[in-house]
């Protein structure tokens, strides 16, 4: 049972905390969006989160189907995992088209960027475009490990960003 | 996570810290004045522990809070057939700061 209290850093690195009088979770996720003018992206989202999450939020239907993570490369000390899906069909029937060089319809690609460290990743998305895409997005910043971390997420001795800090 | 020296990179929303807590709901903490945070009212909530207190949604399905501290703003997203005097309590001992990294 995790406790009244917990500490969290956020994927900037702040710190937040949080008590009360019930029991709170064991793992949480963070947020946030980030403007890439080099790139003109105006908002390209970033989750962080437990080690699995990344690889959990990429094969989700929801997220893509027919995922596939097909290459890898080492990136600020962990390694970022780049693959590609297809959007898939809302649950309202919709779909989202794009025009294929035939000028017929076909599935929108997603494109996803996973960075991994050793107890914690983090995941972005970009709908089409290609796979260099995700590798100048990822150009654009430095992910690091914070040093706090949770004792559930702690790897080899050492305790890490975006887990648990009690 | 930080925009690379030289990137001009910087953030425009967030971050926010998502955290489940089980049989409660969902916590939505951002430090206060995020741009994502939304409007405080400007009316005076209920004074908690934590700061104000406001109702953001009441009624079906559920109701939903913010709780405004000094230096963090909480959403608070319960889970849905929650009994309202377990709702009230948990939201009204809960206390959030947010202080900014190193």
């Amino acid at each position: 049972m995790s406790g009244t209290a917990a500490g969290y850093i956020a994927l900037n690195g702040d710190a937040a905390h949080a008590q009360g009088a019930v029991a709170l979770g064991e793992s949480y996720t963070s947020i946030a969006a980030l403007r890439l003018p080099r790139l003109d992206i105006r908002a390209q989202e970033f989750t962080a989160g437990p080690l699995p999450m990344g690889e959990a939020l990429a094969f989700d239907t929801d997220t893509a189907i027919g995922m596939r993570l097909d290459e890898e490369y080492g990136l600020h000390g962990g390694r970022l995992r780049l693959g590609f899906g297809e959007v898939p069909v809302g649950p309202d029937g919709a779909e989202y088209w794009e025009l294929g060089p035939a000028g017929h319809g076909r599935p929108k690609p997603i494109r996803v960027g996973i960075w991994e460290g050793t107890a914690f990743s983090v995941i972005t998305l970009k709908y089409g475009g290609q796979s260099t895409d995700l590798l100048s997005i990822f150009d654009q910043v430095v992910v690091s490990e914070h040093p706090k971390g949770s004792p559930c997420c702690r790897s080899q001795g050492r305790r890490r960003t975006s887990s648990r800090d009690r | 996570m930080l925009p690379k020296p030289g990137s001009q990179a910087y953030f425009v929303e967030g971050p926010v810290i998502l955290q489940e807590v089980p049989g409660l709901g969902l916590l939505d903490i951002r430090r206060r004045g995020d741009r994502g945070a939304g409007v405080v009212p400007r009316r005076h909530g209920t004074p908690v522990d934590g700061g104000e207190l406001f109702v953001r949604n009441r009624g079906e399905p559920t109701m939903s809070f913010l709780l405004v501290g000094d230096t963090a703003q909480t959403n608070v997203i319960p889970d849905l057939g929650l009994p309202e005097d377990r709702l009230v309590h948990w939201v009204s001992t809960l206390i959030v700061t947010w202080s900014a990294g190193p």
